[in-house]
């Protein structure tokens, strides 16, 4: 059998971890000056190129403070409001059609959250079931992966894996890509058009990863002695 | 323009990741706080104390579909049951009745100690004793049956008792006593069908392939709410008909909520499916649309000798027995022949009748001559777990009363355990001195249920009885012992139910909470039993049994512990495994000898023959057990697996004509008898037909709380054209009459049911089992149910089994639930 690359996957799963955080931070707030700068570096640059979007386009000639201005008012209006916006949270999507923020199903959310041993920042005051709140979680159960492929601990990695399979399929892929197909028709500015169609392809490209991932590693594992 | 390339975004995610990386301040602070925990994973918590639940896997045992269940207990109590995500059967579903298994642990009138009778039997007055009491009385009695030479005066009569329950007591614990007085129940359910598998296409229980089919017919069978495998082949086939938009049509003489889910209900004459079902089978035959090959090659008949008999079956014809319009019973024969493949279920609603055998072989064998039978989409033979188990020899007497009266039916290969109080009343063939019956309801169960009550309360017929039962039922109460036995969420068992992924799935059932009181499971009870008759096992205890069972399976204890399942990842369904070609060393071997008559290669060592000459001279159809040492069957010039037989020695192919019916006298090739009582019925009578709903098990769960406060009345449903004719309203009184007895009930009036039918479910009208099931409490219940005091029904429903004679169909035995002429007027 070909030996299996421990510390190739640990570096794949640390990068992909590194994705989900920085799409997380993007939706769960306002972007920072810092954030404005760190996307500025050349090798974001290029890469959103490759990728065949206009960020780093957007992100060029103006000072950070203007930009960040800018953004933050598409932020408020696409996600926050007040007036008509886009629901930021899976209960709008799946359970009730209501948009009400803390719902039955968004308490449950919570529920699984806290049964993965998580739980809320005190001063959280947002929608459990908020779209940065499950992509920092695809990011922890990513980089919990990373963590067990780097101990070459094959069974708790594969675990991980096929957490974030059944995460996907349970929550994000239900309710996302209607989300962001709305932030990308809604959009005013390029930045969030070009996030929105970002994070959407992230999300299929990495569901079709771990499905593969899941299918190569879990057929060697068997109840029977 | 985009280039959404996994390429591409691994640069992205490499460029993420070291920006992200350490970099505090860069976005608006993480919400989530901690370290995400695989161990964590799968927990649950009370929603009012924040309390962490304890999980574990068991089986479900409310009804015989068994699923994998998944329970939560909170502080030592059991607070929910969900289905097991892990189970391929039931992929982590459940049923309402399933959820309300929490109620059988804390039903309140639970027995909670031994109990023996005082005063006379049935007049409701019981002591307390100890298990060593009620053991060395039990074991004094049995002692002096063996040594003096009858231990088949104990009989076992078992109710609903699978797997490694079953194994302990009828592999090894009765076996080392030496009695094969052994009864079931399979003749109150669906002996018929299985009869007529067995006579058709050999080893009994069929499986309907719905992920993979593309049309669906139904011949009575409750499926989205009450089949035997309900949850497995109900989803399937919602899948099937939502997902894949797959035609349904049911026949059924009520409106049943599966076919109100169904694309259409046909509504049909009780009794009469059998006729449509070949009616279809002879326009498949006269439009030239069956599978030539097929017929050919793996029946024993041809087209021609098909044609000639399916002739006289018209549409037409069918449409005067069964009222089905002709041109209905037409254009369907013809889609459900274009369908390629197509299945069909049938199950009580069709065989529960005078002429169930020939019904289910008419159904059998129009899924045969369109090819339809174990190909994939269609309707394959059943696949479940072979567990390997400790087994315990011995020689075994019996008394010749599992099969009723002399003459009750000519192959009753599942016995006529309804018959057998008949039996022991007419003392032919000799009455046991000690009677227990197990997770089995005699008196409630079958029909004519004044006539067991009466046997069961004469001592001189039945001496001495013992009710193994964690409840105070109906036959608890006439009997002499009651050793309370554990519900299934206390118990140790392993299970071994058929698998719609034609995959075998093994699985546990582990206790999930302490029995109460000094209960003890009867496996374990056996044991003792055993240890106190000097009687050897090779296990000590139901845990013991399944450990060793697990260890002789190769399947991980430990991993059956944590997940409650396991099936071979690797494993593949195999449809078409009658046309597996045979190498040589299977059929060129010690004791395989050729039957020239049938083509059939069998082993005589396995049948009951003496020697190989007098196995070749009797040849394999008359010699006894021959069936056992069935090896293949010659196809052209290679030997096959063919179909196999079980019970009867039928050949290895798929038996359309059947010599053994002719042999008794029967129509050999699958044939329409009208039922008899149907023939002679006067003016104004009606059929009295029974069903499940889907909040309810037959008998065994109307002590349950949740399931009772939604289902506890069930009127009779009579159709307004009908009622009309009566003078009966909605609501009314009504008085229902058979040649066995009346009820009185009411009416409700509905066109969900066949003008000549009444309806009424089969669950409740108890007189005892408790307050939930019959407002009474029990004789030894405990009371610290807090709900007792918020039961807001009086209603407890009637019973139609009060007027449901006892009666055999002339093959199985099957009791013709369905057949009942019984006259309906207001009371």
């Amino acid at each position: 059998m070909k030996k299996i690359d421990t510390g190739g996957l640990a570096r794949s799963a640390s990068q992909r971890s590194g994705m989900w955080d920085l799409l997380s931070g993007i939706y769960r707030s306002e972007p920072t000056l810092m954030l404005i700068e760190r996307l500025r570096a050349p090798a974001f640059s290029k890469a959103f190129k490759e990728l065949g979007f206009e960020i780093a386009e957007y992100l060029k000639g103006r000072s950070s403070t203007e930009i960040a201005d800018e953004l933050a008012v598409e932020y408020t209006r696409l996600f926050v409001g007040p007036g008509k916006h886009i629901y930021p949270y899976e209960s709008a999507y799946t359970n009730d059609k209501s948009g009400i923020a803390f719902s039955a199903a968004s308490s449950q959310f919570k529920d699984l959250i806290k049964s993965y041993g998580l739980g809320y920042r005190t001063d959280f005051c947002g929608a459990f079931d908020h779209i940065g709140v499950e992509l920092e979680f695809m990011g922890k159960a990513v980089s919990e992966e990373a963590a067990a492929w780097s101990q070459a601990e094959h069974t708790t990695a594969l675990k991980y894996l096929k957490l974030q399979k059944e995460f996907l399929k349970k929550h994000l892929l239900k309710w996302v890509p209607k989300f962001l197909e709305a932030v990308i028709n809604r959009a005013r500015r390029s930045f969030y058009r070009d996030i929105g169609m970002m994070t959407k392809g992230y999300i299929s490209s990495e569901a079709d990863e771990i499905r593969g991932l899941v299918n190569r590693f879990g057929s060697k594992q068997r109840g029977g002695k | 323009m985009t280039k959404l390339t996994r390429r591409n975004f691994i640069k992205l995610s490499a460029a993420s990741a070291a920006v992200v990386t350490g970099a505090k301040d860069i976005f608006g602070k993480p919400v989530l706080s901690g370290v995400l925990k695989l161990k964590e994973a799968g927990k649950d918590y009370s929603p009012v104390t924040g309390k962490e639940r304890k999980i574990i896997p068991s089986a479900c045992w409310q009804c015989v579909a068994r699923d994998a269940i998944i329970c939560y207990v909170e502080d030592g109590k059991l607070v929910k049951i969900e289905g097991n995500p892990e189970a391929i059967r039931n992929k982590g579903k459940i049923c309402a009745k399933g959820q309300a298994g929490i109620n059988q642990v804390y039903d309140p009138d639970r027995i909670l100690y031994p109990m023996k009778r005082v005063g006379k039997r049935g007049e409701g007055n019981w002591k307390r004793i100890s298990w060593d009491e009620a053991l060395d009385e039990l074991t004094a009695r049995m002692k002096k049956l063996r040594d003096d030479g009858h231990p088949e005066k104990f009989m076992f009569h078992y109710g609903r008792m699978k797997g490694s329950d079953d194994k302990i007591i009828k592999s090894n614990f009765l076996p080392a006593f030496g009695t094969k007085t052994i009864g079931n129940h399979t003749s109150i359910c669906e002996g018929a069908k299985w009869t007529a598998q067995e006579l058709t296409w050999g080893k009994h229980y069929d499986v309907n392939d719905m992920p993979n089919t593309n049309m669906i017919l139904n011949f009575g069978s409750n499926i989205l709410e009450a089949h035997t495998s309900h949850i497995q082949i109900a989803q399937r086939t919602i899948e099937a008909i939502n997902g894949r938009g797959v035609k349904l049509v049911t026949f059924d003489v009520r409106l049943s909520n599966t076919a109100a889910k169904s694309t259409e209900w046909i509504p049909i004459k009780p009794g009469t499916d059998g006729a449509v079902a070949l009616a279809m089978a002879n326009v498949v035959m006269e439009e030239g649309l069956y599978d030539e090959d097929f017929i050919n090659t793996w029946t024993n008949v041809t087209v021609v000798q098909l044609k000639d008999h399916l002739i006289r079956y018209t549409p037409e014809w069918a449409e005067g027995i069964s009222g089905v319009p002709a041109s209905k019973i037409r254009s369907l024969a013809i889609e459900y022949a274009n369908a390629k493949p197509g299945t069909i279920v049938s199950y009580r609603g069709a065989v529960a009748h005078y002429n169930g055998v020939d019904t289910e072989r008419a159904i059998k064998t129009l899924d045969a001559i369109l090819g339809y039978i174990d190909v994939k989409g269609g309707t394959c033979h059943a696949v479940g777990a072979k567990w390997k188990y400790p087994k315990t020899k011995g020689k075994q007497k019996k008394l010749k009363i599992d099969n009723g009266l002399k003459g009750d039916a000519a192959y009753p290969t599942h016995h006529i355990n309804h018959r057998v109080f008949k039996a022991i009343k007419d003392g032919k063939n000799g009455r046991p001195d000690i009677y227990m019956f197990y997770c089995y309801e005699p008196v409630y169960a079958n029909g004519e249920v004044q006539e067991n009550i009466d046997i069961m309360k004469d001592e001189k017929l039945l001496p001495y009885i013992v009710s193994i039962n964690p409840f105070y039922t109906e036959s608890s109460a006439l009997a002499d012992l009651i050793l309370p036995d554990v519900t299934y969420l206390e118990r140790w068992s392993w299970d071994d139910m058929v698998s719609y992924e034609h995959i075998p799935e093994f699985y546990i059932r582990q206790p999930v909470v302490k029995p109460p009181g000094e209960v003890r499971q009867f496996q374990d009870v056996v044991c003792d039993l055993a240890k106190r008759l000097g009687l050897k096992m090779d296990f000590d205890s139901a845990e013991d049994f399944v450990r060793k069972s697990c260890k002789k399976t190769k399947i991980d204890f430990k991993h059956m512990q944590e997940h409650g399942v396991w099936h071979d990842p690797k494993a593949k369904p195999k449809y078409g495994s009658y046309a597996k070609v045979l190498s040589q060393k299977d059929y060129i071997a010690d004791g395989v000898i050729f039957d020239e008559k049938t083509g059939v290669y069998w082993n005589w060592t396995k049948s009951k023959a003496k020697a190989k000459e007098e196995a070749a001279a009797t040849g394999y159809t008359d010699t006894k057990n021959a069936y056992k040492g069935y090896v293949g069957q010659r196809i052209g010039d290679k030997v096959c697996a063919g179909f196999k037989p079980d019970k009867i020695n039928k050949s290895g192919k798929f038996e359309i004509y059947s010599g053994f019916l002719k042999k008794k006298g029967f129509n050999p090739l699958p044939s329409y008898v009208p039922v008899p009582e149907h023939q002679k019925m006067k003016e104004g009578e009606m059929i009295l037909t029974t069903y499940k709903v889907g909040v309810q098990i037959h008998s065994r769960s109307q002590n349950c709380k949740w399931l009772t406060e939604i289902y506890h009345d069930n009127p009779a449903l009579i159709n307004p054209v009908t009622a009309k004719k009566k003078g009966i309203k909605d609501g009314d009184k009504i008085k229902v009459k058979s040649i066995v007895g009346e009820i009185i009930t009411n009416a409700r009036v509905t066109e969900g049911v066949h003008p000549e039918v009444i309806a009424i479910s089969h669950h409740l009208g108890h007189w005892e089992y408790g307050e939930f099931a019959s407002g009474k409490k029990a004789s030894s219940g405990h009371r610290c149910e807090p709900d007792c005091h918020n039961k807001w029904w009086t209603e407890k429903g009637v019973h139609p089994n009060w007027i449901i004679p006892n009666a055999p169909d002339p093959v199985a035995g099957q009791l013709r639930f369905m057949d009942t002429v019984v006259s309906v007027d207001k009371a």
